[in-house]
């Protein structure tokens, strides 16, 4: 099957959560029942196998791809703990120029010539060599931003980036939201930060600021397979939407302890 | 020199009155076909201002032709104060003017030089459909039209006016060859700083926050200073 979605997931500014952002909506898609391949595309700035916990299974990776050392089949790593996810990793002793658009394309070719339904890439923060490698053989993206100034500016400038190369139609995650601060105007809120990127861009999902992310990060988990996580339900409530289902926006007002108020909340914010 | 403009009534075609008629007959081709598409001439109507020249009825009429066959431009009025010009005008049922009846308009099918492009600005604005966004660096020699917003981190530079459609976040420089009269409107005039000609002005300090849209703004050069109204 080679009409496999490949998508993208890009930020331009460094540290707002696209290797979480990837790891957790590959997971949850692949709880779906969908054939996933994750590709980590930030080439001797590895972190995709940490989040993913499939460190200790790397064995070749995507420049032994390119430079033909291995085949994808061989290089993809199988996710033990759900079967239609893989992996492939980046290489971490080499740089960015180690792979070129062309060859990008070619390596993505082969994946979906396995018969995946998606390929997510892990874009690389920045916008040269490893943005370009990234998004070349994309034709669909995502864009993670946090809600502050400077990774908002980083967004739009990534949009405008990707609509000149006829990528558009870019997808938003707003990740790493806190309502409390927003609420006490400390924080921007997601109309702030969809005012200034404008209403081209669509809404793709929220994620709250959550602490389950980093323990769920440095034990290799994605928290979207953890029931309780806030963070995790965002990321499975992503994915039922990039499957095209209507999932209604998370509840995130801080809800008080206890009230019978509360409860009914919670029972429709998830 | 022979200079084209365009007026209100079609093209002002002013002609030098001190060459021979040969040599004018070339100024004109030479000028007409200066850089345009010549199918862009045909069918334009022309008022010939020939100063102080004397042009009898067979000079008139071989310059009427090289403008009719050559290049489909039909003359429809004269400017001259000589006798024998209006007479030779006349004759041809021309309308005549003593002297030019009004102000024109920026000269057309030229390319501007660039010691003179602070009076550019006014016939030739750029349209842009969309929104500019960060990192994005908008320079034209003449107004800019932006059909959507202007981002944080992006630049919006214009010789003439600039006009944003949506809200105005970025940079912009109107004027930016030094015409004073340049403006800028937005529906929402947010930008960090603002530049007319050499002059700018920076927004006012403020916690980072966006501010409440305050509705279509016009910032404009008055009295040595940039000055913002609503529009």
């Amino acid at each position: 099957m080679a009409n496999a979605r490949v998508i993208v997931i890009t930020s331009g500014k460094g540290g707002v959560g696209k290797t979480t952002t990837t790891a957790n909506i590959g997971m949850a898609l692949a709880a779906l029942d969908q054939r996933v391949a994750l590709v980590d595309a930030d080439i001797g700035l590895r972190n995709l196998d940490l989040a993913l916990g499939l460190e200790n299974r790397i064995v070749y990776d995507i420049v032994d791809v390119v430079e033909g050392r291995a085949e994808v089949r061989k290089a993809l790593i199988k996710d033990k703990r759900n079967q239609n996810l893989a992996f492939l990793p980046a290489a971490q002793t080499r740089d960015k120029s180690a792979v070129s658009p062309e060859q990008m394309i070619k390596v993505l070719d082969d994946i979906k010539a396995e018969g995946y339904n998606f390929i997510l890439i892990d874009c690389p923060a920045g916008i040269e060599q490893g943005f370009k490698n990234a998004t070349a053989g994309a034709d669909e993206a995502i864009v993670v931003t946090n809600p502050e100034m400077s990774s908002v500016r980083d967004a739009d400038r990534i949009i405008g980036l990707l609509e000149s190369q006829e990528l558009r139609g870019a997808k938003l995650i707003v990740n790493r939201i806190r309502m409390k601060m927003v609420e006490q105007g400390e924080m921007l809120g997601v109309e702030d930060v969809q005012e200034i990127l404008g209403t081209g861009v669509q809404l793709l999902g929220v994620v709250p600021d959550d602490e389950s992310i980093i323990t769920s990060t440095n034990s290799g988990e994605p928290a979207s397979m953890s029931e309780t996580s806030r963070a995790g339900q965002a990321y499975r409530n992503i994915a039922r939407r990039l499957l095209g289902e209507e999932v209604p926006f998370m509840q995130l007002a801080e809800v008080k302890q206890g009230g019978i108020f509360a409860k009914i909340k919670k029972m429709f914010g998830g | 020199m022979v200079e084209v403009k365009g007026w209100r009534n079609g093209l002002l075609m002013t002609l030098p009155d001190t060459l021979e008629l040969d040599e004018l007959l070339a100024a004109i081709r030479e000028r007409l076909e200066q850089g345009r598409n010549l199918e862009l001439w045909k069918g334009s109507v022309a008022t010939i201002d020939f100063g102080a020249r004397i042009v009898l009825p067979d000079a008139l009429d071989s310059i009427i032709g090289v403008l009719k066959d050559g290049y489909g431009i039909l003359p429809t009025a004269v400017v001259s104060e000589i006798p024998e010009t209006r007479a030779a005008a006349d004759r041809l049922t021309l309308t005549l003017y003593d002297v030019l009846p009004m102000v024109v308009m920026p000269p057309v099918g030229q390319t501007p030089e660039p010691e003179k492009a602070p009076q550019i600005g006014q016939g030739n604005a750029l349209y842009i459909p969309h929104t500019v966004r960060s990192g994005q660096r908008i320079v034209h020699n003449g107004a800019v039209i932006v059909n959507g917003d202007v981002n944080p981190g992006s630049e919006v530079i214009a010789a003439g006016d600039i006009v944003v459609l949506g809200t105005l976040r970025g940079v912009a420089h109107a004027g930016a060859n030094g015409d004073e009269s340049s403006r800028i409107f937005a529906r929402s005039l947010r930008p960090p700083q603002l530049r007319i000609a050499s002059l700018y002005a920076r927004a006012p300090e403020s916690d980072g926050k966006t501010a409440a849209s305050k509705g279509a703004e016009c910032a404009r050069v008055q009295s040595g200073a940039i000055d913002i109204n609503p529009w």
